[in-house]
């Protein structure tokens, strides 16, 4: 084992790992989205989106990134995702890790694979090598784990589309106007704030709701259906986030 | 305890034989059919609770035997008990393994399963073998068609590339086991075949599952573009002269609600290929109040109730939650990303190349439009020259009859016909503008307030340009599309802002606002006089400038020697198509009647130097302005 220093913490690699690490040449070690040349963009499915934890137009490569982005936008817990955000390269070969996301403080490297079992053993064995030296942990989800999910993400994306559109918007005040008047422990719909028939005058309490809702305040009830004037959100515990 | 017993305790669910796996009778051979029903009853007998012993008797057996076949039935494979595959006479129910060594010269034995045995002890031979199907399955250009000889060739590479001694197995055999290879092959193509199409099928239900999740107005909106057949003619009225110009193809871009199948709007490309434009123009349209055209064709009427979504009267908010294009470069334009991501929120989905099934939807609109429209005149359909439908020679000769105004006309009114129409399957015979009226009354949709309505515009762009000044004055200008804007109207720009924000509608080029980049406005720039006599478009311009680097455009009135170089050109179906574009915009879109001062283009043609194909070459230097290095300040520069 060989002890490594890696921003002020002292690690302890084996032999194999610290070599394995070195396999890795990446130019730059702040994550920043890099947006892809327009050959790869044309052949891919490509979907690009204004994100809130992300505050730029982030740009998926697969329906399973962009379900994931949308489930990362629904965890209180995430506070930071970037897409595509670094440029390494793996014995001479550019790689691209799908995202970065920061959850409950620790700092993940993603990568999206419709089986994870066939992503290459050497060359994960590297980059998880190369994370542990720079203070982040590498790892392979599945596809399918997104699309599992795919009612939750999707309504997460039209909450954030409406987040998006009123980013300029102070909703302060009815955020607190929620929370004082919801009934402690007592799920209610979207429909018993917001008034269907005149949206325009109660934009802001939706925009509210929305908000609480992104922030960990409130839990929705996204998982099986389409968000809708019935859909259920249930405020946490006083002091408690989602 | 027999193994049998065990294994009922465990399962008891299998101590009924309803819950076996069916095996068809008919799908066995016939030889086997026989033994296979007589196994079967004998082994409901025993979990129907008769006694060995008895049901032995009844079948002139043994109970071992029976104990045996029970065994056999419960014995686990994979992980699964084997159950009635293991009533069929001599099936082999785990796969053959080889656990005798291999022949080889000094020691003979037996080649049954020695291939397996072979692919256990050689590394990789099973994979390359494997590799070689898979890319013949997938069809990659590098592999071609996999006989049993290729096959064999591939296996004796490998063979001999891991080093194989040549005294063991294949080489001891005659025919170095071709037969063995080549049942290897058409097996493993079978399999490997049928996991493709598993995946496949997987993914093209999970598309389809994906395609009826989202029953909700305004959720997916699909865009495409059609070529749609069309000869017509536009109709010049210059100088008491009627002058029909010919229109070949009208390029049309629709949006299409996936949900409601409601059409929210169209627009038409009046260039070769649709750009940036185009598609802001359509979101526009789509977005914007829809409002009847006048009809002039005569016969020609919209359908009571008829709309387009954003024309009814209830004005709905119409805003997008995921629009879907095909990966044209165009829509990868940041223009889109800044309007309809940045402003509205919206999901761009960008799709893969060459799957237009992925937006069938919009796919039906240009079905609707061909069918009614346009492939209903004999000229426009026959894909083919022998095709019976197609016009005669002796009308092909003749001025078209049908009309740009016809066309217009007849495209809007089929497409506010279809929002009125029941449609069936999916919709279940509601028309699309009740569904889509129904969607927004009652349920959650993607929502604009009123305040934000009137500033998301898709006409409107902004840019952050430098604040030029030319080295022999003090004069400061702003280029865009390389036209110099005068900054002499700007009293409250200062020496320190050496850039500035403009913002300008992009259909009329003549007038810039410009504002400090902390957001103060400075004031309006306005183009120079050769630019301010019509509205033009930034596509306008870029044609313009094209013409000049070119050098088939010269005159002090750029706008008017553009409309009198295009009706010199008005034979070609493009540049009649780019004329009635720049009409459109001259005019604002309204009847189809020009007539410009031919004395004024009479006089700026009579002003412009001849065009001398050789002195041109040498004098274009002189005259032309818009190369970067030969700009008019840099000569001067030179010179002196």
């Amino acid at each position: 084992m060989e002890k490594v220093s890696s921003f002020g913490v002292t690690l302890m690699l084996s032999r194999q790992e610290v070599e394995a690490a070195r396999h890795i040449r990446s130019d730059d070690h702040a994550p920043q989205q890099h947006r892809s040349a327009r050959g790869f963009r044309t052949s891919i499915d490509c979907r690009l989106k204004r994100l809130i934890k992300y505050p730029n137009t982030a740009e998926f490569h697969s329906y399973a990134e962009y379900l994931y982005a949308g489930l990362c936008e629904g965890d209180p817990q995430v506070s930071v995702y970037i897409p595509q955000p670094f440029r390494w390269h793996y014995r001479g070969k550019r790689y691209q890790p799908d995202a970065f996301v920061v959850r409950s403080g620790k700092r993940y490297i993603v990568e999206l694979k419709p089986d994870p079992d066939e992503f290459d053993a050497a060359k994960k064995a590297t980059l998880e090598a190369h994370c542990i030296l720079h203070n982040m942990t590498f790892i392979v989800i599945s596809n399918q784990a997104q699309v599992d999910y795919e009612t939750r993400a999707l309504n997460w994306h039209r909450v954030i589309k409406e987040l998006v559109v009123a980013r300029d918007f102070d909703t302060s005040k009815e955020e607190r106007q929620l929370m004082q008047d919801w009934p402690l422990d007592t799920p209610l719909t979207l429909g018993d704030w917001v008034d269907p028939g005149d949206r325009e005058s109660s934009w802001l309490i939706e925009i509210a709701l929305f908000r609480l809702a992104h922030r960990g305040w409130l839990t929705p009830q996204f998982d099986e259906f389409d968000l809708d004037w019935s859909t259920e959100f249930t405020p946490c515990r006083l002091g408690e986030k989602r | 305890m027999s193994a049998w017993r065990e294994a009922l305790a465990e399962c008891p669910e299998f101590g009924d034989i309803a819950n076996w796996p069916l095996i068809e009778v008919n799908r066995l051979v016939p030889e086997k059919r026989a033994g296979f029903i007589r196994n079967r009853r004998m082994v409901c007998d025993v979990l129907n609770g008769h006694k060995l012993s008895d049901v032995a008797n009844d079948y002139q057996c043994t109970p071992a035997s029976i104990t045996k076949l029970l065994n056999r039935c419960f014995t686990l494979n994979k992980g699964t008990y084997s159950l009635t595959s293991a009533l069929i006479p001599y099936q082999r129910l785990k796969e053959p393994e080889r656990k005798a060594p291999l022949p080889t010269l000094k020691n003979k034995a037996g080649t049954a399963s020695a291939l397996r045995g072979l692919f256990e002890q050689v590394p990789n031979l099973k994979k390359g073998l494997d590799e070689l199907i898979i890319a013949r399955l997938n069809d990659k250009p590098t592999v071609g068609p996999v006989s049993p000889a290729t096959f064999h060739g591939r296996f004796q590479f490998l063979l001999r590339e891991a080093h194989w001694p040549h005294d063991h197995y294949p080489y001891t055999t005659q025919d170095c086991a071709y037969e063995s290879l080549r049942r290897y092959l058409c097996q493993r193509t079978d399999e490997l075949a049928f996991e493709r199409d598993q995946k496949r099928n997987q993914q093209q239900a999970y598309g389809l599952a994906r395609k009826l999740h989202h029953p909700r107005a305004l959720d997916r909106i699909q865009i495409d573009s059609h070529d749609t057949d069309f000869r017509g003619r536009l109709n010049i009225l210059l100088n008491d002269q009627l002058i029909p110009l010919p229109l070949a193809r009208a390029d049309v871009y629709v949006a299409r609600d996936v949900a409601t199948d409601a059409n929210l709007g169209y627009t038409f490309v009046y260039s070769e290929k649709p750009n940036r434009w185009d598609v802001l123009k359509l979101i526009a349209h789509c977005t914007q109040p829809w409002v009847p055209l006048d009809l002039t064709t005569p016969g020609l009427a919209y359908e009571p109730g008829a709309y387009l979504p954003s024309g009814l009267p209830e004005r709905p908010t119409i805003t997008f939650n995921s629009l879907e294009l095909d990966n044209a470069w165009v829509h990868h334009a940041r223009v889109f990303e800044h309007l309809l991501c940045g402003q509205h929120g919206t999901t761009l989905g960008l799709g893969k190349p060459k799957s237009p099934k992925v937006r069938n939807w919009v796919e039906h609109a240009f079905d609707t439009i061909n069918r009614h429209v346009s492939h209903r005149l004999p000229s426009t359909t026959g894909s083919s020259v022998t095709d019976p439908k197609r016009e005669s020679r002796k009308n092909q000769r003749k001025v078209p009859l049908l009309t740009w105004r016809m066309f217009e006309e007849a495209i809007d009114i089929e497409l506010t016909a279809h929002n009125l129409r029941p449609q069936g399957g999916r919709l279940g015979g509601a028309c699309p503008l009740d569904l889509f009226r129904e969607q927004v009354t009652h349920h959650w949709t993607p929502y604009v307030p009123q305040v934000l309505q009137s500033s998301l515009k898709p006409f409107e762009l902004s840019e952050v340009v430098p604040v030029k000044s030319r080295t022999d004055s003090l004069a400061r200008h702003i280029n865009l599309d390389r036209v110099s804007y005068p900054c002499r109207t700007l009293t409250k720009l200062t020496v320190h802002d050496h850039h500035v924000e403009i913002r300008y509608d992009w259909r009329d080029l003549r007038v810039l606002d410009v504002y400090s980049l902390q957001g103060q406005f400075l004031g309006q720039v306005f183009a120079p006089m050769s630019w301010q006599s019509y509205p033009h478009s930034k596509a306008t311009r870029s044609f313009i400038n094209s013409l000049i680097r070119k050098n088939q455009l010269r005159s002090p009135d750029l706008l008017a020697g553009t409309l009198h170089w295009l009706m010199q050109h008005s034979d070609q179906a493009s540049q009649a198509r780019n004329l009635l574009r720049l009409y459109g915009e001259f005019e604002s879109g309204n009847a189809l009647y020009i007539q410009p001062n031919s004395e004024s283009l009479d006089h700026e043609i009579a002003a412009m130097e001849p065009i001398d194909d050789k002195i041109f070459s040498t004098q274009s230097k002189n005259h032309y302005t818009w190369s970067s290095k030969e700009a008019p300040h840099e000569r001067d520069r030179k010179k002196h």
